[in-house]
């Protein structure tokens, strides 16, 4: 605990920061929150409210359930999504499969990594295999699975 | 909402021999689901089909298939599904088998289809890992995947009395060892007819979908009733057209080899339309050209890449690639492309003026 916080306070130190109220410490590391929910289509999404960028894959459950995957191909930077317009294709063992937005925004980043190692997706589905960053609001989050929830609904799912 | 209700029954039997339409039946099958699983079944005029993440250039003998006559020339259709490029023809029956998600798996329909083939009379069949059907060491049956939300299909065909030789030479590229293309190999097997007739598999496919299911019943749909469905005739649009027959094809590269100059030229297509050009090649070797002018392979495909955007808001062919590089003077590469990639790709591939 005493190192934590020697290394915030030379971060401060660095900012130039004035000494800090409780408040505003609090709301600093508020920013830094990274949220981390699941959809009924097994995708995750990580959400930094502090850059309001969404990181969106599948998740690992999904990709052992898909086998093999063969190939990806991902929607480029730039791109508008709405919930539910597909973000990319994903196929694996002849199965051809899309994935679906689950946030509004715009495609800031595609991995395109995946795209000379789709094999990523069932090494690292939650990992290295993240497909893309989308910059949003993230008001969709709200209604979305977290961690518990998720394993709860795949449990579901497997009955 | 009409249309929803249309297609409740069990099994679907299409009449139409239309490969647009039927594949846009398939789409819209599983788009509107029926509370029950489903199966439909129909037949397609001689059609070459491609995996959704293939590319007819990697796939098809686009040279061959310029020079049939159009009477002797299968279609061309770009499906939903993945997997590899197969042939459909009358003596071919297509099976789609439904199922939420959660309680498909690959190898339900594969399963129901080989036993009642075994109904049927066939012997010597066998489901292999890839989920193809197999007699003996040859392939009856080929199958793919498509799995949306919460719904997902399998289908596949079943060569019964189809026309195999006619596909001979129609799937090999001429131009594969020039090509470089991320997206889903073909893996090509030895096929065979079940000889068995049509009537006798339908009867059995009902009988073992009966036994799986408990539930049955067929009805027929006329192709006239396919056409005055809004979302198969939108369907129907998107496989003949440009965006989904050329655009959707991975990203790839063509190789031109330079024929008075060592080196080649390196066309990358992505979304169907030309990124850049590179130039291959020694990195000093510079040769004079007609006018005497000294030229650089660099500048050799700066002009090419020039001139194919000249040409304008194209997509990448064949036809277009040789235009282009006539205007770059290379007359030569230009014939090459042309005996490599052909040059009809809209007749060819079947794509709508609409």
């Amino acid at each position: 605990m005493a190192s934590l916080f020697a290394r915030s306070a030379v971060r401060v130190g660095r900012n130039v920061m004035p000494v800090m109220s409780k408040r505003a410490f609090s709301a600093s590391a508020g920013r830094f929150e990274v949220i981390k929910k699941y959809t009924k289509d097994h995708e995750w999404v990580s959400y930094d409210t502090d850059s309001k960028i969404a990181t969106i894959g599948i998740t690992t459950y999904a990709a052992s359930a898909l086998g093999d995957v063969v190939y990806v191909e991902l929607e480029t930077p730039g791109t508008a999504l709405t919930e539910g317009s597909s973000l990319g294709v994903v196929e694996s063992v002849k199965s051809a499969s899309d994935i679906y937005s689950p946030v509004s925004g715009e495609i800031v980043e595609a991995n395109d990594a995946l795209t000379d190692k789709p094999g990523l997706v069932n090494a690292d589905a939650e990992g290295e295999a993240w497909m893309v960053k989308v910059a949003t609001e993230g008001s969709e989050l709200e209604a979305l699975m977290d961690a518990e929830g998720y394993e709860g609904f795949k449990k579901e799912g497997a009955h | 909402m009409a249309s929803r209700l249309t297609f409740k029954s069990p099994i679907v039997l299409s009449l139409s021999r239309n490969p647009y339409l039927n594949l846009s039946l398939e789409d819209h099958l599983l788009r509107n689901p029926a509370q029950h699983p489903q199966l439909l079944i129909y037949k397609n005029v001689p059609t070459i089909v491609i995996g959704r993440n293939q590319n007819p250039f990697v796939e098809l003998n686009l040279p061959l298939l310029s020079s049939l006559a159009p009477s002797q020339r299968p279609l061309v259709v770009r499906r939903r599904s993945g997997g590899g490029a197969v042939f459909h023809d009358l003596g071919n029956m297509n099976y789609c088998g439904y199922l939420p998600r959660d309680e498909f798996q690959r190898a339900t329909f594969v399963g129901l289809v080989h036993k009642a083939l075994v109904r049927a009379g066939a012997d010597d069949v066998f489901v292999n890992d890839r989920y193809d059907i197999f007699k003996g060491d040859k392939k009856v049956s080929g199958s793919a995947f498509k799995m949306v939300k919460d719904r997902a299909y399998g289908h596949g065909t079943l060569l019964l009395d189809a026309d195999v030789g006619r596909i001979r030479g129609l799937l090999r590229s001429p131009a594969r060892d020039w090509l470089t293309a991320k997206g889903v190999e073909s893996v090509r097997s030895p096929v065979v007819n079940l000889k068995i007739h049509e009537q006798d598999v339908i009867k059995c496919l009902e009988e073992e979908f009966e036994a799986k299911f408990g539930i049955k019943g067929v009805q027929t749909v006329e192709e006239d009733e396919l056409k005055a469905i809004p979302s198969i005739i939108e369907g129907r649009q998107e496989l003949q057209s440009r965006d989904w027959l050329l655009a959707q094809s991975p990203r790839f590269s063509l190789r031109i080899p330079l024929r008075n100059f060592s080196g080649s030229l390196v066309v990358e297509v992505f979304k169907g339309m030309v990124e850049k050009v590179n130039y291959e090649g020694p990195k000093d070797s510079s040769e004079l050209d007609e006018e005497g002018i000294p030229v650089d392979g660099p500048t050799l495909a700066s002009v090419l890449f020039e001139n194919i955007a000249t040409i304008g808001n194209s997509f990448f062919d064949g036809h277009m690639l040789q235009t282009a590089l006539l205007c770059s003077g290379l007359e030569e590469e230009s014939h090459w492309v042309q005996s490599v990639l052909g040059d009809k790709i809209d007749e060819v591939l079947g794509i709508s003026k609409l």
